[in-house]
């Protein structure tokens, strides 16, 4: 059932029932009163009557006239002109009148008696009361025609069921209306959430006013943003997944291909010397390739894996003791390393922040010309510490900058081959900047060089 | 017989150059796609092996390329997906191999591409022995040697890998095309039929622990 409807429902019921009580009291309330209002005048025309009776015994009694029965009957007579007039003897016998007694008046008795008796000849108050004249004992019984209230009553019972019926139409037509204006936010949000559902993930229920809709609105939409993005992020993991997967298989692919390859060929031919050196020195070079691959992807993996083991670590010392380890390889590239890095603390890996800035440095020493200069530098600046590897090699053109640190990409692939470079060393410097809450931004100018910088924050 | 090679790899490259060459192909190798584009532009050739991740221009793009020049291309690559093949069969390619492959494959490969485009070779003459692969008779000195289908099978793959060890499992995988289960009879009895049939004795030559080899 629609909200609407179920509004329109329990509102009509409300008004009906009001109404039909008001009303009912109403007419119940005015038929009393006018009912109490020609009992009095009853009461008052009775009182008339048995004074008329009493002036007229005074008068017979002046006029030394008997008081027999004959005599009170033509009083009865006179005083019954144009009145619906009984009289009874004491017994209840009807004396005199022109309309049947009602089985109710019959004993005498002191006391005014009041009757409203409806019946099929019409609805009548009867006003019995006692008349004493001489020594007889009468009774005297008016008879009033009430039926004009009945019908009073029962024509504005009539007339209200129609003024009835008419306001229950107009207010339920009035009510679903506005029902209806009230839930078409509603219905609106309703529609909105299933074309969501439907896959229009970019879609949003439009917000009016600022009634308890208009937030439940607003809060839909913060849900549906919260859900979308959450599932932007799914979505870009699993296929980031998707693409680690895919470059992971074709990287190890290439060198078994050239394995597998000349080694069928070494097997099953007779080669000249130089053939089995060329074909031996290949199998021997991509069997190289693939140890620093794997090599390269067991760090990425264990880095993600292991706990954290931080430490307070002074910059400076371990520069001194990075630039110890890389002298030789510095040296067989022909290549110098100036360290200016400042003393400070950091809570920090010393080991994967090592690592990290030996990536760095390799692949600066990748990037140069033998005889260039790499330069490590690290201070404290607002706060945090701020480590930066500056090369004059080749530089990374502009648009390759974002997609560097992803796993496999290489800018130069042949020369990244030649280097046995996995394009892995990036993505792990990055892991391990965001193990420890730090930065990574690369910039970069082609044929002048690149500076990468690592901003990590400083131990309390 | 022109073929050109379009692999970025450097040694995959070298190894596939190398294998074709000892058959007796032409070849040319380009290392990038926009290289391969100025071969094909500038030659013509006879088929044309394609990596599809390449530097530069991409292999589908080549591809759409080659299919105006009415060219048969082979896709020699390491996506490997259902997805992935069919994509590549779709754009027009003739084949589709995945890395690693072996070079006896590729070979094959590469004959039946040739052949569908009536490009291969029909006739081989080894010796005294005439193999016509369209009719497919085998003469010796004249006369006609009737062989089973598996025996012509055999005696095709010694020819087209001539000088080239053979290992049993190869020799199964490539004419029983099943996975070999170590049973060396069936070959060894094929072998020897064929030895008997073509009285290549000595010719047919068995290398100790691996197969066998065809010098002539």
């Amino acid at each position: 059932m629609r909200f609407a409807l179920k509004i329109v429902c329990v509102s009509i019921m409300a008004v009906a029932l009001a109404l039909s009580l008001g009303a009912a009291m109403l007419v119940q309330l005015s038929f009393e009163q006018s009912l109490r209002r020609e009992t009095q005048r009853a009461l008052d025309e009775q009182s008339l009557i048995k004074m008329g009776f009493e002036t007229a015994a005074v008068t017979y009694a002046i006029q030394d006239i008997d008081l027999d029965l004959n005599t009170v009957l033509s009083i009865a007579e006179q005083l019954g002109q144009g009145r619906a007039l009984a009289l009874l003897d004491e017994q209840g016998q009807m004396l005199y009148g022109h309309f049947q007694i009602p089985s109710l008046f019959g004993a005498a008795s002191s006391n005014r008696n009041l009757a409203v008796l409806r019946g099929s000849t019409g609805d009548y108050l009867y006003v019995c009361g006692p008349l004493v004249l001489g020594d007889e004992r009468y009774q005297i019984l008016c008879r009033t025609d009430i039926r004009d209230l009945y019908s009073q009553r029962d024509s504005l019972l009539a007339n209200f069921l129609g003024i009835y019926a008419a306001v229950l139409g107009l207010s339920s037509l009035l009510v679903f209306g506005l029902s209806v204006l009230l839930t078409r936010p509603l219905s609106r949000l309703a529609r909105t959430s299933r074309q969501i559902t439907g896959g229009q993930y970019e879609l949003r229920a439009a917000q009016r006013g600022s009634d308890e809709v208009a937030q439940f609105t607003a809060d839909f939409n913060r849900m549906t943003d919260a859900l979308v993005d959450k599932l932007d992020e799914l979505a870009q993991a699993v296929e980031q997944r998707e693409t680690f997967v895919a470059n992971f298989a074709h990287e190890l692919k290439t060198p078994l291909t050239s394995i597998i390859g000349y080694a069928d060929v070494l097997r099953s031919q007779e080669l000249s010397k130089e053939r089995i050196f060329r074909c031996s020195n290949t199998i021997f070079n991509e069997g190289r390739r693939l140890e620093a691959l794997s090599i390269k992807l067991l760090e990425l993996m264990v880095v993600g894996k292991q706990e954290l083991q931080r430490k307070r670590v002074n910059p400076r010392l371990l520069a001194q003791d990075l630039e110890l380890s890389l002298a030789p390889l510095l040296q067989t590239s022909h290549m110098a390393l100036r360290v200016r890095v400042q003393d400070g603390v950091l809570l920090a890996d010393p080991d994967l922040l090592k690592t990290l800035l030996y990536n760095l440095i390799d692949n600066a020493r990748k990037a140069s010309e033998p005889g260039s200069e790499i330069l490590l530098h690290g201070a404290i600046r607002d706060n945090r510490y701020i480590f930066s590897v500056a090369d004059r090699g080749r530089g990374i053109p502009k648009v390759e900058i974002h997609k560097i640190t992803q796993a496999f990409y290489m800018v130069d692939k042949s020369r990244a081959r030649a280097q046995n470079g996995a394009g892995l060393g990036l993505a792990l410097c990055e892991k391990i900047a965001q193990l420890h809450g730090g930065r990574l931004s690369i910039q970069s100018e082609l044929g002048k060089g690149t500076v990468v910088r690592l901003v990590m924050e400083v131990a309390p | 017989m022109k073929v050109l090679i379009v692999e970025d790899e450097r040694p995959i490259n070298e190894l596939i150059e190398m294998s074709l060459s000892e058959r007796g192909y032409l070849c040319d190798c380009a290392y990038d796609g926009i290289t391969a584009a100025d071969f094909l532009q500038e030659n013509s050739y006879d088929l044309v092996l394609l990596d599809i991740m390449l530097p530069g221009v991409d292999g589908y793009s080549l591809i759409e390329y080659i299919r105006t020049l009415d060219t048969p291309a082979i896709f020699i690559t390491a996506k490997s997906s259902v997805e992935d093949r069919v994509k590549g069969l779709r754009m027009g390619a003739d084949d589709y191999i995945t890395k690693p492959f072996a070079i006896v494959e590729l070979l094959a490969r590469v004959e039946t591409v040739l052949r569908r485009y009536n490009k291969g070779e029909q006739r081989y003459v080894v010796g005294d022995v005439t193999i016509d692969t369209v009719s497919r008779t085998v003469l010796k000195a004249g006369t006609p040697v009737g062989l089973t289908l598996k025996e012509y099978e055999v005696l095709l793959l010694f020819v087209r890998n001539r000088h080239i060890a053979l290992f049993r499992e190869t020799i199964f995988q490539r004419v029983w095309q099943s996975d070999y289960l170590g049973d060396t009879r069936t070959i060894d009895l094929h072998v020897r039929r064929l030895r008997k049939k073509l009285g290549w004795e000595r010719e047919l030559k068995t290398v100790y622990k691996i197969g066998y080899r065809l010098e002539i």
